[in-house]
């Protein structure tokens, strides 16, 4: 009897590979992907849009900030009419969105290029997110598995209780108290300040990854725990795969999609954790410009950083959700 | 932090008004909800009697309260949680920082909840083109971090006076967190309207406002009334962000998030300015968390 | 590999954790090597402009100042000492100067970019100046050279484009050769030489600057000055590199070899960064008190403090022409009615107390004056006089991040007007925005902010800040819109008298009458307080420039 349930399985995985080797396989994969990036160009446009309104209501008047204080009248509205501010909004809007696809956008401060400030400082916040995420994905994963293993334990209740205060905790709070303790007085880190570079890194992409990791363990063990009782499972337990095989290929496999899915959904808080994380240690990346252009009234590099923000978030659940594709068969298939 | 998954709360079971009850007996018994209820109690009659229970005039600047070198008294005599850099009560402003956070909180809460209902079981209900523009919209706003776009609003809207800037304050938190109402709403809509007896109704010739107001709307609320608690929660985190960088209430106003920002250059002298409003957020959060996770464990359906 | 994680879970679990955070703490611990012979500093935002023709602010000063050179510097205190001009004479009348240059000054990079440049002849000073004075440039300092003869109407030519250019150059300066340059003044002016000395008109190659525009870049991004460091490099808010000019024409200086500045970062890091090594110089205005003492006080760090007055005033300006600041009464009730020794009590050393506008220290300073001191009393008498027995609410606009204790000073200032039955609504704005917003006429009521000494002498603080005439409707810098003919006469008569004695009488005449008047809140003069690292020597403040970086030693 075991080796005619072996025989099935084996055919099952020819079928698969078999599959997978012909082009028109992917055919449905690339339609979902263009209508996904088509989906993520008019949200962007949607995002243009508010940023836009949002900042026409703004009570400063920009030409004067440009011309400097001592410019009288005449020359304040002639930077008016050379910013366009004289013109009708949707011309302004036009203006806005050529601005931005050519690299056109002059900062208020110090008439520095927006776009390419923006750029410039990309890398340091990649950095900086992708080692919060492997904190986050480090610790979560295997505390996950865990707490799915030994559920119900004084373990499991005790990682819930207190990944939900990790989940509660204020991340500029969370970072002052690291820098002051861990980095000023035990001096056990850097504080920061010296640039995006590896000796900084340890207490920002904690300070990031810290309360992440908590929900994300939990997230994943709530997953686990109700893939555990699925069919599947069972009959794989019973055709004596090995506790580990289990868990590792079939149950994390499908707990993990939940996971991937709210990860899209959360670039948008990592990024609100990144502001106040990169102000407090003066990372050099595009959260501390961000809160800086605001508080400064910095409206076109207010408007760029926005931008630019909302951008990286389309991308990464178009990113996600390409994975998603990868990892769950069910989806494979066009609906 | 990100609320539920979309696709837990679309799952919640509709619960017939015949188990509510027993949706109260499980829910009083669940442990998480015992801790929350007890955090979220104290913390609202912490903000109702907050006159009562603060020693002094969370404004007051008291003499005692600095040395002549400047330096924050520390808990002890008089001050029970210590004073901070201007001689002000520490203990007492952050009981009436609770008023601050909860009413932020909650009536940015309703707001949102308001907002995101509608825009959720409109495009639900209605799908079609006025779904698609509802979700575009949506998921712009969704895709700009929350924090940012909540300064950005605050920064934008005009008004000074005390009153004015509680008003922005309300205003930029609930145009920020409806969102993810909306999207959870959508859900549950959509899996409701797939119900037989919706489609009964619509047969039946029953107005769209009828079925919105009397078969979907009650049957959405156990979802919105999780998303609400963790909403709460969040909320209260954002008020804190905000006042944190200067753009809340009035900063002479006691609110837990500007004592963290004021007492940061203390933090080797007085420590005390900043632990004490901070693990005050923290106790209020969990609070909400707690209250929301075990609501949501609740409604689940049995494994 | 999965299977072996099984064995025994949980410990396998948190070992790998505890290994994991051990392998960070590693990495964070080794601190940075620091390469020797370099000043590390640190400021708070970014350096708002490198070209001296814009650069008027304190961040940017100290580094234009060494990029580049003028005819005249000062010296180790208030006194005008030569710098690329070796030497100068002044005609009996006080209208004609004549400067003789120096014949090793040099550029730092010419036409291609390489090193050394030309030599610095006097055209270029003359550039300079008449770059300045270009309305396109829209330079702040561009009315400071009006009182050279020609140059207004020159520069008003070409801010019309309609008009027909008159003059290729302006009249009044003369240029007879390379190593001489004469200047024709309109009236005499004793503080023609400290304008000389700003960064404003110092040396900038013409045909460098010419090359830039056509290319479309900016002196500010490419620096070419003739003075003791060069830029290496300057990534916008992030840091600026200056390195060692080697054909600086001093050979003695600058004493260190590189200068670096990070930027970001708020007060509290940095000072963090000062206490492990990472800043070598640090400045104590914006610490906390306990911080403060910490530095001034204790055995580790005071020899290393050093400090001397700010030669400034921090004060409300009251709108005389708004209500209800159009009554002395109230104004004079407003004085009476804040307690300024709670300054003294969270900034200590830092201030000192004002009793009417010059700083101690500035010629001309009336130690007699008396000012206001704390009487609420009188303060709520004054007001019912006034007709405002109930008070009434105005707003402060402030900025609270152009100096950090102004956020708790107006919130003092808040308080203390509560308590006469004045209701203050608090208004936070940019920097910018409370310059644009206070300079404009009939527009703000009352603002808090400072005036730090362009020079040492009471018309840079009498006559720009409280001379009727000088208002202006858009960008007033008499920001209480003060006007008494009184006073305007005396100014005007001190601004023409060349005995220094009758001058200083008629300034301090005014004074009285100023604080009498009451346009203002006088609030305070700062003290400034630095320390620095044990490793730098040379170090020292200076009344007019922040910082002389080329005169700073690392020994490290």
């Amino acid at each position: 009897m075991w080796r005619w349930i072996n025989k099935v399985g084996r055919s099952r995985r020819e079928r698969r590979l078999a599959r997978r080797a012909s082009p028109t396989f992917y055919i449905p994969m690339f339609i979902e992907l263009l209508k996904k990036i088509g989906w993520a160009i008019t949200t962007l446009i949607g995002v243009s849009l508010i940023v836009f309104i949002l900042l026409y209501m703004l009570p400063a008047d920009p030409a004067r900030t440009v011309a400097g204080e001592r410019a009288d009248p005449a020359t304040i509205a002639a930077i008016r009419h050379q910013l366009g501010l004289d013109r009708p909004l949707p011309v302004q809007y036009a203006y806005f969105v050529r601005d931005i696809m050519t690299n056109n956008l002059h900062s208020y401060r110090n008439n520095d290029l927006v776009m390419s400030a923006i750029w410039r400082r990309f890398p340091a916040t990649l950095e900086l997110a992708l080692a919060g995420l492997a904190i986050w994905l480090i610790v979560a994963i295997p505390l996950g598995l865990l707490t799915a293993k030994y559920s119900g334990s004084v373990f499991d209740r005790a990682s819930l209780f207190l990944g939900l205060i990790a989940i509660s905790i204020p991340a500029f709070w969370l970072g002052r108290i690291f820098q002051h303790y861990l980095g000023y007085q035990w001096g056990l880190f850097s504080v920061g300040g010296g640039g995006a570079n590896l000796w900084s890194l340890p207490l920002p992409a904690l300070t990031l990854g810290f309360a992440g990791a908590a929900y994300y363990a939990r997230l994943l063990h709530s997953n686990l725990g109700s893939v555990m009782n699925q069919n599947y499972i069972r009959s794989a337990r019973a055709r004596g795969v090995s506790e580990a095989k289990v868990l590792s290929k079939h149950a994390l496999r499908n707990a993990i999609i939940p996971v991937i899915a709210v990860l899209g959904l959360d670039v948008a808080s990592l990024l609100s954790g990144l502001i106040f994380t990169e102000k407090i240690f003066a990372w050099p990346g595009i959260g501390s410009l961000a809160i800086d252009s605001i508080l400064n009234l910095d409206v076109p590099m207010i408007m760029g950083t926005v931008l630019f923000s909302a951008l990286m978030v389309v991308v990464a659940n178009i990113l996600v959700d390409v994975a998603y594709i990868f990892i769950d068969p069910r989806l494979r298939q066009s609906k | 932090m990100a609320q539920a998954p979309t696709e837990m709360a679309a799952e919640i079971e509709l619960i017939p008004a015949a188990t509510q009850s027993t949706f109260w007996r499980r829910f009083r018994r669940h442990r998480l909800a015992q801790v929350g209820m007890v955090l979220v109690g104290l913390l609202i009659l912490t903000a109702l009697f907050a006159s009562v229970i603060a020693p002094h005039n969370p404004q007051e600047l008291l003499k005692t309260g600095i040395s002549n070198t400047g330096q924050p008294h520390p808990p002890g005599a008089g001050f029970l949680l210590g004073a901070d850099s201007l001689g002000r009560d520490i203990f007492s402003r952050v009981i009436f920082g609770t008023r601050i956070s909860l009413l932020v909180a909650m009536i940015a809460m309703f707001t949102s909840v308001i907002l995101g209902t509608t825009v959720g079981l409109l495009g639900g209900y209605f799908e079609g083109w006025v779904d698609i523009l509802l979700t575009r919209f949506t998921e712009s706003v969704m895709s700009l971090p929350t924090i940012l776009l909540a300064i950005a609003l605050f920064v934008v809207l005009p008004g000074d006076s005390s009153w004015q800037r509680l008003f922005k304050l309300l205003l930029a938190i609930s145009l920020v967190t409806w969102t993810g109402i909306a999207r959870a709403v959508r859900g549950v809509t959509l899996s409701l309207k797939k119900r037989e007896y919706i489609e009964a109704a619509r047969a039946l010739g029953c107005s769209h406002d009828r079925i919105l107001f009397k078969h979907l709307l009650p049957n959405v609320m156990p979802t919105v009334i999780v998303m609400a608690t963790l909403a709460v929660a969040q909320n209260i985190l954002l008020e804190a962000g905000l006042s944190y960088l200067g753009q809340g209430v009035d900063p002479s106003v006691a609110s837990w998030g500007s004592m963290i920002k004021d007492g940061e250059p203390f933090l080797l002298a007085a420590p005390w300015m900043v632990l004490v409003p901070g693990i005050a957020i923290v106790l209020a959060v969990t609070g909400f968390n707690l209250l929301g996770r075990a609501m949501e464990e609740t409604l689940e359906p049995r494994r | 590999m999965i299977m072996r994680f099984w064995g025994n879970a949980r410990q396998k679990y948190f070992c790998t954790i505890v290994i994991f955070f051990v392998a960070i703490f590693i990495t964070g611990c080794a601190r940075q090597p620091r390469p020797p012979r370099i000043l590390m500093l640190s400021a708070q935002s970014d350096v708002s402009w490198l070209d001296p023709a814009k650069a008027y602010d304190t961040s940017s000063i100290p580094f234009v100042r060494i990029l580049y050179r003028g005819l005249v510097d000062y010296g180790d205190g208030a006194n005008i000492v030569p710098a690329v001009a070796a030497r100068w004479k002044i005609s009996p009348d006080g209208k004609t100067y004549t400067f003789y240059l120096r014949k090793d000054a040099r550029f730092q990079f010419d036409q291609n970019g390489n090193q050394p440049g030309r030599r610095v002849t006097a055209e270029d000073f003359r550039y300079s100046i008449e770059r300045i004075l270009d309305p396109a440039t829209a330079s702040d300092g561009m009315t400071f050279y009006y009182n050279i003869a020609g140059a207004q109407k020159w520069s008003e030519e070409r801010s019309k484009p309609s008009t027909k250019v008159l003059s290729d150059h302006v009249p009044g300066i003369v240029v007879p050769n390379d190593d001489e340059i004469i200047f024709h003044l309109n009236y005499p002016d004793a503080t023609f030489l400290n304008y000389l000395a700003m960064p404003f008109v110092y040396a900038v190659p013409q045909e460098w600057v010419e090359k830039l525009d056509r290319a479309g870049e900016t002196l500010n991004e490419h620096p070419n000055g003739c003075g003791p460091f060069q830029m290496k490099e300057w990534i916008h808010d992030r840091k600026l590199e200056l390195v060692k000019n080697r054909y600086y024409y001093d050979p003695a200086l600058p004493k260190c070899d590189r200068i670096i500045d990070t930027f970001g970062g708020d007060d509290v890091l940095h000072l963090m960064r000062f206490e492990l090594g990472d800043i070598d110089i640090q400045n104590l205005e914006d610490a906390a008190p306990p911080d403060f003492m910490r530095m001034t006080d204790s055995a580790k760090w005071q020899p290393y403090t050093q400090h001397a007055p700010m030669m400034d005033i921090r004060y409300v300006a009251l709108n005389c022409e708004m209500k209800p600041f159009d009554n002395k009464l109230v104004r004079q009730a407003m004085n009476y009615a804040i307690d300024k020794s709670t300054f003294t009590r969270f900034l200590g050393k830092r201030i000192e107390v004002a009793h009417g506008v010059l700083p101690p220290g500035t010629p001309g300073y009336n130690p007699q004056l008396k000012g206001y001191d704390y009487n609420p009393q009188k303060a709520k008498v004054l007001l019912k006089q006034a007709g405002y027995p109930n008070g009434f609410t105005v707003t402060l606009w402030y900025s609270p991040t152009a100096v950090e204790w102004y956020g708790k000073a107006a919130q003092l200032i808040q308080a203390d007007l509560a308590k006469v039955g004045v209701t203050v609504n608090l208004k936070a704005v940019t920097y910018a925005e409370l310059k644009t917003a206070a300079g404009k006429r009939h527009n703000i009521q009352m603002s808090l902010m400072g005036w730090l000494q362009d020079f040492p002498d009471p018309s840079d603080f009498l006559d720009v800040l409280f001379n009727g005439e000088k208002i202006t409707d858009t960008s007033s810098n008499n920001r209480a819109f003060y006007n008494n003919p009184k006073v305007n006469k005396l100014l005007d008569a001190a601004g023409i008298e060349t005995d220094q004695a009758k001058r200083l009488k008629l300034y301090q005449q005014a004074e009285k009458i100023i604080v009498d008047e009451a346009p203002w809140i006088f609030l305070l003069h700062t003290e400034r307080y630095v320390v620095h690292q044990p490793w730098i020597k040379g170090y020292a403040l200076h009344p007019m420039w922040s910082a002389r970086y080329e005169y700073v030693e690392v020994d490290k």
